[in-house]
Order: C-alpha cells, then sequence, then structure tokens
C-alpha cells in the first residue's frame, strides 16, 4: 500500500518535461484463422476529430470519458513500450476487445479475427519518423 | 499586501466541496463507459458525493483515499497520472485535517498540500527549464505535431507556427517558474491562481486535460489559507 501511495505524497510533477515518441493504437480485421502478421487495412483506434466546435471544446470540460480512456490507453501503450510488462499487454488487449464488443471499432465484424498494433512516431532531425513497435492478433473467439 | 485570512475551517470546507465534485464527476464518466471497474466506481461515486457536501468526511475521506489505492493497484498506478495523484494527494490531507488530534498537525498536513501545489508548478518549470527543447520552441512544436495530446486533427497546424510556440512554451515556463513569488502578496496569489486556472482551461481545450482543471482547483482555497494564514504573518514580522 505504502508502495502505491508514496508516489502521491512525494510525487516528482515533471509534466511534459521531455516529448518523446507518441504511440498511436490500430486495429484490423481478417477472415478467422489468418497469420498473425497477415497484411491488413489499418485503422487508428478513435481517430481524433478533424476539428471541434466550441461547444464540444466546453462540454468536454465536464464530461470526456473516451478521451480519459483513450490517453489511459495510449498512456499503457507508451509504458508498455518502455518495459514490457504482460499485465499491461494484458489490459490493452481486454480494452481492444471490449471496444470490439461494444461496437466503438467501426466496420469490424464479431466473426473476423481482430489484428492490434503500437505504432510509434518520434522525431528524427526535422522530420517525423514512424514505426510498428507492437501487433496482437485476437482470434475471432474472443468476441463471442 | 494580504487579502482577509481565509481560517483554515472554510478552506477545508471548500476544498473538500471541489475535490468531491471533482471525483464524484470521474466516477461517473467511468460509470458511462460501462469500467470493469464498475464495482469499486459505483460505491466511490456515492462517497465523493457525501464527501462533497461535507457529511462524515473523516469515515468518506478514509473509504474514498481506500477506493484510490485499490483502483491505482488495478490500473498499475494512477489512470490519469497528475491528476489522480495531487486528486489523492489533497484527499490525504484533508482527511489529515479531519483526524489528527493536535491543531497544528492538521495545519501542517494541509501546508503540506499547499507547498505541493506550488512544488507542481515551480518544479515542471524547472525541469522544462532543463531542457533545450523547450527553451528553443522545439518541445511544444512536438507536442502538437505527433504527440498523443492535441485533441483535434486541426491543432496539429499549430505545429508550424514556430515563432509563436516559442513565444508560448516561453510563457508558459516563466509562469511556471516565478509562481511561488506570489506567495509575497495574498492579490498577487489571487491573480497568479487566476492565471493558473486559465492555464488548466487551456490545456483542457487544447490536450483534453480536463481532470487537471478541477482537481488542481480544489487544492486552491488551502493554497489561499496557506498564504494568509502561515506565509503573510511571517512576511510581516
Amino acid at each position: 500500500m505504502l508502495q502505491r501511495l508514496w508516489p502521491v505524497l512525494l510525487p516528482s510533477w515533471r509534466f511534459f518535461d521531455t516529448i518523446g515518441p507518441a504511440p498511436r493504437l490500430e486495429w484490423a480485421c481478417s477472415p478467422p484463422g489468418a497469420a498473425a502478421d497477415a497484411p491488413v487495412r489499418w485503422q487508428e483506434f478513435r481517430p481524433l476529430p478533424e476539428r471541434r466546435s466550441f461547444a464540444g471544446v466546453l462540454a468536454s470540460l465536464v464530461w470526456a470519458p473516451r478521451r480519459n480512456e483513450t490517453l489511459f490507453l495510449l498512456g499503457c501503450a507508451e509504458h508498455l513500450l518502455e518495459g514490457h510488462s504482460a499485465a499491461l499487454e494484458t489490459r490493452l488487449v481486454a480494452a481492444m476487445r471490449d471496444a470490439w464488443l461494444a461496437g466503438d471499432l467501426p466496420g469490424a465484424a464479431r466473426g473476423d479475427d481482430l489484428h492490434v498494433r503500437i505504432v510509434v512516431t518520434q522525431r528524427d532531425g526535422e522530420s517525423l519518423r514512424e514505426h510498428q513497435a507492437w501487433r496482437r492478433l485476437i482470434s475471432a473467439g474472443a468476441a463471442t | 499586501m494580504t487579502l482577509s485570512v481565509l481560517s483554515l475551517a472554510p478552506a477545508i470546507r471548500s476544498s473538500e466541496a471541489l475535490l468531491g465534485s471533482a471525483l464524484a464527476l470521474q466516477c461517473a464518466q467511468h460509470l458511462s463507459l460501462g469500467a470493469c471497474e464498475r464495482p469499486w466506481y459505483a460505491p466511490r461515486l456515492v462517497l465523493a458525493l457525501l464527501f462533497a457536501c461535507g457529511i462524515a468526511p473523516a469515515v468518506t475521506g478514509a473509504l474514498l483515499l481506500l477506493t484510490s489505492v485499490v483502483l491505482f493497484a488495478r490500473y498499475d498506478g494512477p489512470y490519469n497520472g497528475g491528476s489522480d495523484r495531487m486528486g489523492t494527494l489533497l484527499l490525504v490531507g484533508l482527511w489529515f485535517a479531519h483526524v489528527l488530534p493536535v491543531p497544528a498537525w492538521r495545519a501542517a498536513a494541509l501546508a503540506y498540500v499547499a507547498v505541493q501545489l506550488i512544488a507542481s508548478y515551480f518544479l515542471a518549470g524547472v525541469a522544462k527549464a532543463a531542457n533545450p527543447a523547450w527553451r528553443d520552441g522545439r518541445a511544444l512544436r512536438d507536442v502538437f505535431a505527433f504527440s498523443v495530446y492535441p485533441v483535434s486533427r486541426d491543432l496539429r497546424a499549430l505545429a508550424q507556427r514556430r515563432a509563436w510556440l516559442t513565444a508560448l512554451g516561453w510563457g508558459v515556463l516563466a509562469f511556471e517558474l516565478v509562481f511561488p513569488l506570489a506567495l509575497l502578496d495574498g492579490r498577487a496569489l489571487v491573480m497568479a491562481l487566476a492565471l493558473a486556472f486559465a492555464f488548466h482551461l487551456m490545456n483542457a481545450a487544447l490536450f483534453g486535460l480536463d481532470r487537471f482543471v478541477w482537481v488542481w482547483l480544489a487544492a486552491y482555497p488551502l493554497l489561499l489559507w496557506f498564504q494568509s494564514a502561515l506565509i503573510a504573518p511571517l512576511l510581516r514580522r
């Protein structure tokens, strides 16, 4: 218990001190039984809206559950890439499976296999570089 | 110069009302998602509302703390980083203010929270100042260009506005680094807190960090009390 409370009682408060590589969650479907590394058509998980209205911004000050959940999952992805953790991986896979079951992945059919990956964007001099850092297959059986 | 002294009891009550409301809002959001932690968030919502209303704060505060620790364990850390840490720290301070037997100890617990609130701005400023990317504007460019934080795609285009972002970065640095000086004067502190609140609103609007707004606001009454009751008398000596 003290181990959990210690960083709370003596926080470091280093908000945004460095801007490191940024993870993005993507998903894709394939017919059941496809290889785990089969080529698929990736889609961003909960892509950002093109723009937000002023009313939308105001509303989000008090109500943004999906946005906060997305930030949490991206935080899990970041921690997963910093040092592999079975618990984090389990949580990410479970969250994507739940999103699948809740119809939060537009066009994803229950009978398909679901592929999930983390793509990392990072600065490389004056340009940005992206690479796939992690990929998992969630079989169709998990969504039934 | 100081404003009228904010005494401890109204500072605690204001802070509890704001924190309880903020925690209740967080719980309602989790419950709307159908989170698997629903068995924890449903009672936590009730506890947060009771705490906000000042009903048995020693008991409701203790139970809220217990649920915070359980949720930290379930998430393997805080759900929302700094805002959960500040919320729990504030909860610890307010709970001590009800259960510690000696008035000076209660004041010390709340003063510690006030010092941490100042540190949350100042140390963040120090950490940024140590990074050349913050001093030359690259850090904010990267935040807008590719970080996970911008709330809409059109905000990514702000990454191209180098001069504006450099100025904004220096503005954030300066604000965070000089924030502790506001303790020297009551009116300056009120203005600094208004600016800080606006800063959190901007972060919420641009980066979706809404939970920080309400949790940090909940700690402000304790800082106003800290300045008027502890720092101002010291300065007058």
